[in-house]
This record gives structure tokens, sequence and C-alpha cells, in this order.
């Protein structure tokens, strides 16, 4: 079991990631926006992090470049519903990144596929 | 002399021994008028002589004491005061040899005893009055000779006299005789010729001064005086000495005549220390001169009468010799023509400036600053003399023509985009005025297509008489470039231009380098010719076409490329080109160039503009494709997200269908999402194509009123106080109901957004001008500076949940409705949206609705 952070500005679109991710047995952590994540990540270490890209305010991109500014070694699945953001360099630091979709078997897989290449037990 | 004195009566002396005689003789001459005194021998008369004074001696020959009567004679007589009285003898014995010694011993009478009495009183009376007059003359000769005696003392006191004022005179004095020898010499003289006196009397002049002093005018001086008595003053003269000598003298030689013999008298008067004084005043005045003719300025002096009293040697220059106008220059006659500068002069002491400007007789065109100003008169006088100081500014004139030949130019070439017009301007500019102020100028355009140099137009007078014509008329209307570009209206034709025949169907080919006005155009650099007869650069066919013989020929660059050649000579004046000339044409022709290329590229403009026209309905066009391409890819995205969450909800319910909370719940979220995207594609249909209001005369305040109140819950949960502010006196207008309350739910839904929990709304209305203007004003986070101005574009939003369409939709309807929407926003405290709507009534709509009674501003409308 890995503890899980997910940071969409979609409220029903973490509702159905914590539904969902949880039912694969993972301890899920909601936050709503860029600087919410950054507030948890002062008091929690999550094994994993999954960051939605297009958010009012400070974006997905923005908020991972500020999470690895401070743990290099965090894994970070970005999750969004443009293909687009593939293009820019800053994505690459992230482990993963998963287009959005009602079928959460990709997310799942690379949630999976990262914890497991990071020698977290599942 | 014996007068009638006849009172006093004459006194004799009687010497006589024998007393009977004695006494006898007193009595006859006591009763005869007499008073006779008698004693009876020599010593006794000597005696009584010595003390009393008597008119006769009556002398007894043969006195027996001592001496006889002759004796007695001898010794008065010796005696000069007495010498006078006359003696009379009286004796017994008569005989020629007593007459005789009675004479010798000075007896004055004989009378022989026995006498009458009459004999002796008429003898006695005739010696007293002989007598008498003897002794007056002797008395007289002795006061004269007394007289003579002191007028001789009076003399030597004259001479001494005399001698001393010769002594202390301090000029120097000579007297010579006609041969000139020194008669005598005073102290000064003998100081000046250094030599003592007695080396200098009674030598010849010759030996002290100079001979060619001699031969001069001191020579010609003394014989004039020697010889004619003419007097002579020569002054300052210095160094006429044998002996050295600094000081400088004035001499004066006249003629005395003493005792009938010519002599000469020279005095020399010491005037050395008034010659230093005059020398320097006149070194001083010299001096003076030297910088008031050395200036560059004209002076004169003039009196009331206009006359010129003085003038300094530039004056001459300039007014005797430059303008062949002897006597009184131009500018005073105009001076004398303005009566009332003169007057403003002369009557009230003003000082008084004046410039003029004319044309020298070489046709160069000169400026003057005149200053005039009255010599300050004595007190109590009239100005009477006036000092006219003239200075040639032509220079700085220039100068200052030149800076504003640049800014006239590029006003006027700003604004001149007609090339008839801007050519005749440019060559204008070249010609007229004192900054370039060229006799001719010629303008040749750069024709592209064709590869040549075309003569566009020329501009200058075409021959010699009429450039001096034309010269004289502009230097009397006194006509600036300023007045000729201001009156210049429409170019003449350019055929009747007087150069025109000149350039008429004139061309080069633009690389034919054999000829002066191409090689410009190609070398790119001002060509500047001395000497056009013997300058290998200038062709025959040039010489024979523009007969000059000095030129200029700029090339006109605009933006690196050359669009003409200006063309510039001084055939008429004969000016000499100068340096200056040349760069101010060079940086014109920059200039003039610009202004071309201006008017050529406004001509491609204006053509381009049709082109432009077309080719813009294609790219609006296109434009368009490029917004629904846009829309549709956003559209794409957003619609990703609720999708995303109703299929993973659906999923997890197909999953897990057995557990009723969780299938209800997601069941809630699906529906949610799916009105969301209902509502996005409402939004996409409203601004990809909105329906047209329909409008009607409607009450703006309503609306307002029926939106907030639409509101009430939303302000309730978020604890906003809403107000509205309402203007009651607004007219009713052409509205689309549902279409404003929609824009007024969208504000309002933006101002709760950007409040969050808490804060204050106001809904508000009221007239400006012919518009009434709704605003909605929050006290919420104000729109971020990057996205101010992209709030009413497609897309834009700051919402987690927003489409980024209810600006644009919003926007849409008030243009829609004739308005105009905008905003004032400031971050942290709140933004406000103002929509301005015309107040149009619908045709046959009621009247404005009176304000509703009680109505008014500031109804609270909800609140927490």
């Amino acid at each position: 079991m890995a503890k899980l952070l997910v940071v969409d500005d979609d409220k029903n679109l973490r509702l159905l990631y914590e539904q969902e991710l949880a039912d694969e047995g993972h301890e899920v952590s909601l936050a709503g926006s860029g600087p919410e994540a950054l507030d948890y990540l002062k008091k929690e270490k999550p094994h994993l992090i999954i960051l939605d890209i297009s958010m009012p305010g400070m974006d997905g991109i923005e908020a991972l470049g500020k999470i690895l500014a401070k743990d290099k070694s965090m894994p970070v699945i970005l999750n969004t519903a443009y293909s687009t953001y593939k293009d820019n360099f800053m994505t690459w630091s992230a482990d993963a990144y998963v287009v959005k979709s009602g079928d959460l078997t990709e997310l799942k897989g690379k949630i999976k596929e990262v914890l497991k290449s990071r020698g977290i037990s599942q | 002399m014996p007068d009638g004195n006849e009172e006093i009566r004459p006194r004799i002396l009687i010497v006589e021994d024998d007393e009977g005689v004695r006494a006898s003789e007193e009595k006859l001459l006591s009763q005869s008028g007499f008073e006779p005194s008698a004693v009876a021998d020599g010593p006794a008369a000597l005696e009584l002589l010595e003390n009393e004074s008597f008119d006769l001696v009556v002398l007894d020959l043969d006195l027996k004491d001592g001496i006889d009567g002759l004796e007695v004679c001898r010794r008065i007589k010796g005696r000069p005061q007495l010498a006078w009285v006359p003696i009379m003898f009286v004796t017994g014995h008569v005989s020629s040899e007593v007459v005789t010694k009675v004479f010798e011993a000075g007896g004055d009478e004989f009378l022989s005893k026995p006498y009458k009495p009459d004999e002796l009183i008429v003898r006695a009376r005739l010696l007293i009055r002989k007598g008498r007059e003897e002794r007056w003359l002797i008395e007289r000769a002795r006061t004269l000779a007394e007289k003579i005696a002191e007028r001789d003392d009076e003399l030597d006191d004259l001479r001494r006299f005399a001698q001393d004022i010769v002594g202390s005179l301090p000029s120097a004095l000579l007297v010579l005789d006609a041969e000139r020898n020194i008669l005598f010499a005073n102290a000064p003289l003998l100081d000046a010729v250094q030599a003592e006196r007695r080396d200098v009397i009674g030598k010849k002049l010759s030996a002290f001064v100079k001979p060619q002093s001699l031969d001069g005018p001191l020579g010609r001086a003394l014989d004039a005086a020697a010889q004619t008595g003419q007097p002579s003053r020569l002054r300052r003269m210095r160094d006429f000495l044998a002996v050295r000598n600094d000081r400088v003298s004035d001499l004066t030689v006249t003629a005395i005549d003493y005792a009938g013999v010519r002599q000469v008298l020279v005095v020399m008067e010491d005037v050395t220390d008034q010659a230093r004084a005059d020398e320097a005043v006149a070194r001083e005045r010299g001096k003076l001169n030297d910088i008031v003719n050395a200036m560059n300025a004209a002076l004169c002096l003039i009196d009331a009468g206009h006359n010129i009293l003085w003038k300094n040697r530039t004056f001459g220059l300039w007014f005797g010799d430059t303008f062949g106008q002897p006597g009184l220059p131009a500018f005073l006659s105009k001076l004398e023509r303005e009566k009332g500068w003169m007057d403003a002069v002369f009557a009230r002491g003003n000082v008084e400036q004046m410039a003029w400007s004319t044309f020298t007789v070489h046709g160069h065109r000169r400026h003057f600053l005149n200053i005039l100003a009255p010599i300050k008169p004595a007190p109590g006088r009239p100005v009477d003399q006036a000092l006219v100081l003239t200075q040639d500014v032509t220079e700085s004139e220039t100068r200052v023509e030149q800076l504003s030949l640049l800014r006239e130019l590029s006003e006027h070439l700003q604004q001149t985009l007609d090339a008839e017009r801007l050519n005749h301007v440019i060559l204008l500019c070249v010609t007229a005025g004192h900054a370039l102020g060229f006799n001719r100028a010629f303008l040749f355009k750069r024709n592209k297509e064709e590869g040549t140099l075309e003569a566009q137009m020329a501009v200058g007078p075409g021959s010699r008489e009429e450039a001096f014509r034309v010269w004289g008329e502009i230097s009397s209307h006194g006509h600036t470039l300023h007045d000729l570009l201001r009156k210049l209206e429409k170019p003449p034709p350019k055929e009747s231009m007087p150069l025109f025949p000149l350039i008429k169907d004139l061309r080069y080919a633009i690389e034919d380098s054999t000829e002066i006005i191409p090689r410009t155009a190609l070398e790119k650099k001002p060509q500047v010719i001395f000497d056009a007869a013997h300058d290998s650069r200038v062709s025959e066919n040039f010489r024979r076409t523009f007969g000059c013989q000095e030129f200029v020929a700029v090339p006109m660059i605009a933006k690196g490329s050359v669009v003409g050649v200006l063309l510039a000579d001084n055939l008429y004046s004969g000016r000499a080109l100068t340096d200056d000339h040349v760069k101010l044409l060079t940086l014109f022709a920059s200039q003039a160039a610009m202004a071309i290329e201006n008017a050529d590229t406004y001509a491609e403009l204006q053509m381009r503009m049709s082109q432009l026209r077309s080719a813009q309905d294609q790219i609006v066009h296109s434009e368009k494709l490029a917004a629904v391409g846009k829309m549709a890819t956003h559209v794409a995205h957003e619609i990703r997200n609720p999708l995303s969450t109703i299929g993973g909800f659906a999923r997890a319910i197909l999953k897990r269908p057995d557990k009723a909370d969780r299938v209800t719940r997601n069941a809630n979220v699906i529906v949610e999402e799916a009105t969301r995207l209902e509502n996005m594609l409402k939004g996409v249909m409203d601004f990809s194509r909105p329906a047209l209001p329909v409008l009607k005369q409607i009450d703006l305040n309503a609306v307002a009123e029926k939106a907030v109140r639409n509101h009430e819950e939303l302000f309730r949960s978020q604890r906003i106080v809403a107000d509205l502010d309402l203007d009651r006196s607004l007219p009713e207008l052409a509205l689309d109901e549902g279409q404003m309350l929609q824009v007024l739910q969208n504000l309002i839904r933006n101002a709760v957004d950007s409040m969050g929990q808490g804060g204050a709304l106001v809904v508000k209305t009221e007239r400006q001008g012919d518009h009434a203007v709704l605003s909605v004003t929050d006290t919420g986070s104000g729109i971020p500076s990057d996205v101010q101005d992209r709030v009413f574009s497609p897309f834009i939003t700051t919402k987690p949940e927003g489409t980024g369409l209810g600006l644009a939709v919003t926007k849409k309807i008030v243009d829609d409705h004739g308005g105009r929407i905008d905003f004032k926003s400031k971050q942290g405290s709140g933004t406000t949206f103002f929509i301005h709507l015309p107040l149009l009534r619908l045709p046959g709509a009621r009247e404005a609705m009176p304000p509703a009674e009680g109505g008014g501003r500031g109804e609270r409308v909800a609140g927490s």
C-alpha cells in the first residue's frame, strides 16, 4: 500500500481518483491546486504524486518544478486532458505522463510501474 | 621869473666901510622900496650871505679890512648857491683897469661915486630883476639836474628790474644782432646750450644750433625778423640745438629795434610736458581709431539733419564701395522715411534697433542690424547727434535661416505628398533665402523601371537680367523663404518656369558614369566642380546644356538608395561655393529624398490600398476559420474533464453495483458533470451562433432588480451584501430582457466568485449624457493584470470550473445592443464592470417613466 497525493482542480475528478485508487488499496490524499499540494508536502511525504497540469493560478508544470526543487526523488505522474504538454521539456522530468480518461486502467498501471521502479512495495 | 611880487621888498646887502655912506645908502634904498641890510666889511658880508638870502649886493670896491671888494665878489660868485646874486660895485676911482678887474671878478654893475640916487635905484632894480631871472634859471637848471639824476636812478631800478625778470624767466631768451651774433642770453638759455655766459655772448648763433636747423624754418624765421621785422612762431621744435637735448620748445622770433638798431629776440618756451601729453592723447586716440576702424561694424555719427559727421573705415568700405552709394547709405534714407524711428532717437532719446537687408552690386545678399543711439547732450540741451552702429549679421542670419530652412522643410515636406508641389518646394528651398540661396537648382529623379535619371523641374531666373530684377524685387519686399513657402499655394506649371526649355526631355541612363548626374547617383556622394571647362568629370554635353563653370551635384538618398540628384549653381552672381553650402545642401538633399520617398510611398500606398481591401476579406474569412478551430480544440479539451469524470464513475458503478451508497453518490456526480457539459455546450452555442436580441422598451432598473433577486440565495450562502443603486429617472430602453438578464447574471456570478466568502456587491444604474450606465461593483480579488487585456476573449478564465465564455458572451450581447462594456479593476480591492447602453427608443414606444414615488437608491436586497 502506498501513500498517494492527487492534485486536480476538478472536484469530481478528485472524488473519482480518491474512490478508485482507495479501491486499489492506496492511502489517497487530495489537493485542489498547486499551492495546496505544496502546503501538504510540507507536512507529509507521499510515495507518489498524481498531478493535473491545467489548473488556474499555479499550473501543474510550475508545481512540478517546485516539488522537484524540494525533493528531486519525489515520483510524479502527470495526469492531464491535454496531450500537447508532452512537448514541454519540463514534463520529461515527471516519471510518467497520462492523458486523462474515464478509464483509469492506464493510470493505475503507471502507478504500479512507478512504485515498483522506486522499490515501493505494494 | 620875477613876477609882480612887489609886496616882497627886495633885500639888498650893503657892504661899505664908510659908516656915513653906509647909512645914507641904507636910508635911500629903504625909502625906495627895498629892504637893505648893511655890513662894514667882506667877512661880515660873506657870513650874512651864508645865512640870509639877498637879491642884490652893493659892494664897496675899496674895503679896508682884510679882503677888498674884488675878493668878496670872487668868493660870492665862487659859491654856487650865491653865484646868481648880482653884485654892484661902488667906487670913487674909476679906471678901465678897475672896470676890467670888476667884471673879471664877476661883478655885474659898476657905479662910480658920487652917483645920483636915481642911478643907484634904477640900476639896483635892473640888477635885482636880472639876478632874479638868473636865479630862477639856475634853480631851474639845478632842479632839472636833480631830476635828471633821479631819473637816472629810476632807470637803474628799471634796468635791474628788467634784468631780474629776464633772469627769472623760465623761457630761454636770446638776443641776436643782424649777423646772428649773440648779444644776450639768459640763464635758461645757457642751461639749454650747456655753456657759460662768457662762452656765449658775442659768439655766432651757428655755434650752438644744428646747421640743418638754420637752413630750415628757424633760419627763415631769423631772416624774416632781421630783414622785415616779421615775427614768427615755430611750434614743437625739437632737436635743433647742437647739444643733445630731448626737450621740446615753441620758439618766438621777433625783431626789436633799439636805438635804431635791428636786433632779433628769440624766446624758447619749454613745452615738453604739453608735447608729451599731446602725444599721449594722440596715441590713445590713434589706438581708439585703430579699434574703431578695425571693428567689423560700420560706425557713423549723424546729426539731427541726418548728415554724416564722421564715419569709420568699415563704413566707408561697406557703403562707399560695396554698394556704390557714396553719401547717405540706403538704410539711412530708409531711416529718413521712417520718421517715427528718427524721432524716437532725436526727440525722445531712445536707443533704436532696425534690421535691414539688401543685395550688393554683386548680387550678394547682406543682412545688417542697425543700432541708433543718441549721444548724450549737455544738460538741458536736445539730442543733436546720434551714433549709428551697423553690424553685418549676414552670417548669423544665414545660420538661423539654415536651421529654419531644415525645420521649414521638414514641416512642408511632411505635408507635401503631391509630387509636383514637392519638387517645387525642394527647389525653392535651394534657391530662395540665405540658407542655400543658389541661383539655379535642378531636380533629377530616378526612374527605377526605365533605369534613368530624369529632369523633373528647374527653378531660377532664365538670365542674368532677370536674376537681378527678381532679386531687386525680393530685396525690396523683404520676402523670406518662409513667406515664399507660406504663399505658395500651388506651383506654377513647370512648363512655364524660365529654365524649363533647358531640362525638357533631359534624361541620363543611370549607369552612364561619363555624365556627372548619374555619376553622383552611382558614387552616392556630392560632386563639387570648380572649373567645369577643365574637369574631366564634366562632359561637353553638360557644359553646353548648363553653361555653368562652378556647381555642385548632390545625391538624394533615402533609406540607402538614390531617389534622385540635386544640381545647383550660382551662374549669375558668381558667388563661390563653400564647404558650408555643400554640407548643408547634402543634408538638405537627404531630407528632400525622404520626402520624395514618402510621396512615392504614399502614391504606392494608395495603389496598394485597393489590393489590400480585397485581401482583407480573405484574411477575415481565414481568421474566422482559425477562431472556429481554436474553439473546437478548446471545447474538445474542456469536455475531457467532465467526460473522464462521467466515464470513471460510470465504470465504478459497473464495477461495484452492489454498493448502493457509492452508486448513488457516483450517479449524482455523473448527473452534475452532464449538466456541466450541457452548460458548456450552451455557452459555445451562444457565442458561436448567438441569437440576435429581440428589442422591446424595457425598464433597465427592473431588469437589475430581477437579476439581483435571482441571486439572493447565492448572496446569502456566500455572506455577500448586495445593494441596488438605481436612477429612477432613466427612461425605458430598447433591450432584449433575457439577454440583459444573462449579462447581469454573468457579471454577478463573476463578482461573487471573485469575492469568495464575504463581500459587498453593488448594482447601479445612472445616466451619463445620451447613455444609461449599468455597473456591477464587487470587493473581490480583482482581475490579474496579465489577463486584463484578454478578459473579453473567449476561453479565458481564472475559475476552476469556468468555461471562459461568460464575458465573451456578455460582450457580444452588449455589442448587439449598440452598447459598450469596460471595467476598472484593482487587484486585491475589487472590480467594476460598466455597461454603456444608448438611450434609444423604439418607434412608437412610451415616454420615459416618471421617477417612482418613494423609489430610490440604496435598497438592500440581501445580506447576511
